[in-house]
């Protein structure tokens, strides 16, 4: 790997100079670029924006736009949704309902339960497939002879050591986790009993995990039906949806191996679910983790970055939202 | 020009036999100094000491922004055959002339001859870093640094221009992560400015706010105290936030941008004749914004004076650029227009 970058660097250095000065000569003839900025440069639409979202923070809840957060499945990539939740926190954007699915849901529990999200970064650092799950080698080597699926029961015993044994009625904020009907392919929204089963069962990877037995129904991960459930926010009827949005680039995964090919089959449905389901969002944040695989734990903390930077960028998009949904009189008076 | 070029290489591929006309180069420059140099490129002993002086006299075109009569004559230098170190001193001169006109192309052709000498060197790597930086290429900017902070890992304008890419991309935390480490980051002001945007960028409002505050305790700067006022208002500090402000127009009165925050502040405190004062102060510094107008709007309103609310209401529309502005003054028109 290190004697292919260095051949890359080289062949760089060499045959690809006169291409990146070609480039910057295109570049500079097409665009009249200004490098002069000073602290009082003054955007006036950012000044705007800060002094109408001081009057918002001021008004009682029932004079504010009412705010659904949806965050998506992904596996590893959904812990990106933890540097969403951190730039939401610092720029106090309300959130009134948490629609998850998957990853989302785990991720949506530790918020609505109020987990600091430095615990939760914590946690991403520290997550693994054994510490949710019953994955190994030799599990899985022994589930491909004895056709037995693999439990995730770990999931609710993490959460419950995490969160506590919540009900989500005992929840700070309100939330929907979105599952599977294995047998129907129905969407199932959990909505109440325990956070902790809700999140697992709509956590429940097909074709490696025991679908998980809810009320005649046979549970899995809700990413079969709704990867990013932004239909289902919609049933709430908030007025301002943001999605945020962790799906695969499925052009840059591998299909090495017969779990990488079952998360890719994955991939694909998701995709065309997700493009019709987001069109329907106000806001759609995208960090950029498209190409970590959903299994990768090992990339899940670095994907919290990713989540943050992104939502920063959508941070001023979010406000004008939340300002031209907030009516004049409540703004001036 | 191309004159100047031709009598120099003249000069020195025929040196010492030749002799050509001062006057005519005399007319040619500006500046008697300039003349002086020239003189003594004349009348030099020796190719070493003319080389010498020939450089002085380009660095000299240089500092008189005659950047093409600079560049003609490192061209000429490199004509002459010099060692590799003069060539690639020179390689260096070009390159920077390209960058003060702008030719970043130009730049990168003579900073890669210049590299394609001396690999290793820190100082053409940083060089292409900072072009890679100004085009916005910013993985290429990442790697010059990068590569110079792997020959000299204390290289402080290295750290300093990849925490620069960095924060240009959006990493916060990764260009503090080198800004950090640069000695006596407090007496940089540039730097003060970047590390206070990116602390603020990733919500550390107090690490920002102990960068300004030992920065003031040294200097006194309109700009970091600006900064500072926003810090403050974003702790919702505003009685601090309104210190600053105004610390920041009374070293520089002329600013826009301190006043229309202070008026607004005195806005949001209910202060509306100080918040008219300082719109009104703003207005007259700089009157093409809409914001301007459509805060005046609210101050008036809450003064009672809804017929000025109203003709600022439409003077925000009028001057808004962006649909956002557009929206906010045609909401408050409406607004407005509802009173009776």
């Amino acid at each position: 790997m290190i004697r292919t970058n260095r051949l890359f660097i080289n062949h760089l250095d060499f045959l690809t100079l006169k291409s990146i000065i070609i480039l910057i000569s295109v570049f500079f003839l097409c665009i009249q670029t200004s490098f002069a900025s000073s602290v009082f440069d003054f955007d006036e639409e950012e000044f705007t924006i800060n002094s109408m979202w001081n009057r918002v923070l001021e008004l009682p809840k029932e004079k504010a736009p009412k705010i659904a957060l949806v965050l998506g499945g992904g596996g590893a990539r959904g812990f990106s949704h933890i540097g969403v939740f951190n730039v939401l926190q610092a720029e106090q954007v309300p959130v009134d309902l948490v629609v998850g699915t998957s990853i989302g849901s785990i991720v949506g529990a530790f918020y609505c339960a109020g987990m600091p999200m430095s615990k939760a970064e914590e946690l991403a650092k520290n997550f693994t497939w054994k510490s949710v799950s019953d994955i190994s080698a030799t599990s899985m080597l022994s589930m491909l002879f004895t056709e037995n699926l693999l439990s995730n029961e770990k999931i609710e015993t993490f959460l419950n050591e995490n969160i506590g044994d919540l009900r989500f009625d005992q929840l700070q904020i309100p939330m929907v986790c979105v599952a599977t009907d294995l047998n129907t392919g129905e969407r199932v929204l959990l909505r109440d009993g325990s956070v902790s089963f809700a999140a697992r069962a709509s956590a429940t990877l097909p074709g490696i995990f025991k679908p998980v037995e809810y009320r005649q129904r046979y549970l899995v991960d809700g990413g079969l039906s709704e990867n990013v459930p932004v239909n289902i926010a919609k049933l709430f009827d908030p007025d301002i949806i943001i999605a945020v949005a962790v799906s695969a680039d499925i052009s840059k995964n591998s299909t090495d191996n017969v779990f990488e090919t079952l998360m890719q089959s994955i991939y694909i449905q998701g995709k065309a679910l997700d493009g019709e389901n987001l069109r329907q969002a106000d806001i759609i944040i995208r960090p950029e983790v498209g190409e970590i695989s959903a299994i990768d734990m090992a990339g899940a903390y670095g994907t919290i970055e990713k989540g943050f930077i992104a939502a920063k960028k959508a941070v001023k998009q979010i406000k004008i939202a939340i300002i031209n949904k907030t009516l004049e009189k409540y703004l001036i008076e | 020009m191309n004159k100047i070029r031709i009598l120099l290489i003249v000069c020195f591929m025929l040196f010492p036999f030749l002799s050509f006309s001062q006057d005519f180069v005399e007319s040619k420059i500006s500046g008697s100094e300039i003349n002086e140099i020239y003189t003594s490129v004349y009348n030099a002993k020796n190719k070493k000491e003319k080389t010498a002086l020939t450089e002085l006299l380009a660095e000299k075109f240089i500092e008189k922004e005659q950047y093409s009569e600079a560049e003609d004559i490192y061209k000429d230098l490199l004509g002459a055959n010099p060692s590799k170190k003069k060539r690639f001193e020179y390689y260096l001169k070009i390159g920077d002339i390209a960058v003060l006109e702008k030719n970043y192309a130009l730049a990168l052709d003579y900073y890669g001859k210049a590299k394609s000498l001396y690999k290793k060197n820190v100082m053409v790597n940083s060089k292409m870093g900072d072009v890679f930086l100004m085009s916005n290429l910013y993985n290429l900017a990442e790697r010059s640094f990068l590569e110079v902070l792997s020959v000299d890992k204390n290289y402080r304008y290295a750290k300093k221009r990849l925490g620069d890419t960095y924060f240009q991309r959006g990493l916060y935390s990764k260009a503090l992560s080198y800004y950090e480490q640069i000695n006596n980051a407090e007496d940089d002001k540039e730097l003060i400015i970047n590390m206070v945007a990116s602390y603020r960028n990733i919500s550390e409002t107090d690490k920002a706010l102990a960068l300004v505050r030992e920065y003031l305790s040294k200097n006194n700067a309109a700009e970091i105290f600006f900064l500072s006022g926003l810090l403050h208002s974003d702790k919702k500090n505003y009685d601090l936030a309104e210190e600053d402000f105004l610390m920041s127009i009374k070293l520089d009165e002329n600013n826009f941008t301190p006043s229309i925050y202070l008026a607004s502040i005195y806005y949001d405190a209910g202060k509306y004749k100080q918040a008219k004062f300082y719109a009104d102060k703003a207005y007259l510094l700089n009157s093409s914004y809409a914001a301007t107008d459509l805060l005046n709007a609210k101050i008036s309103y809450k003064m009672k004076r809804i017929y000025d609310a109203r003709r600022y209401a439409h003077n925000a529309f009028i001057k808004a650029k962006t649909p956002f502005m557009k929206e906010r003054a045609q909401q408050l028109i409406a607004y407005l227009q509802e009173i009776k």
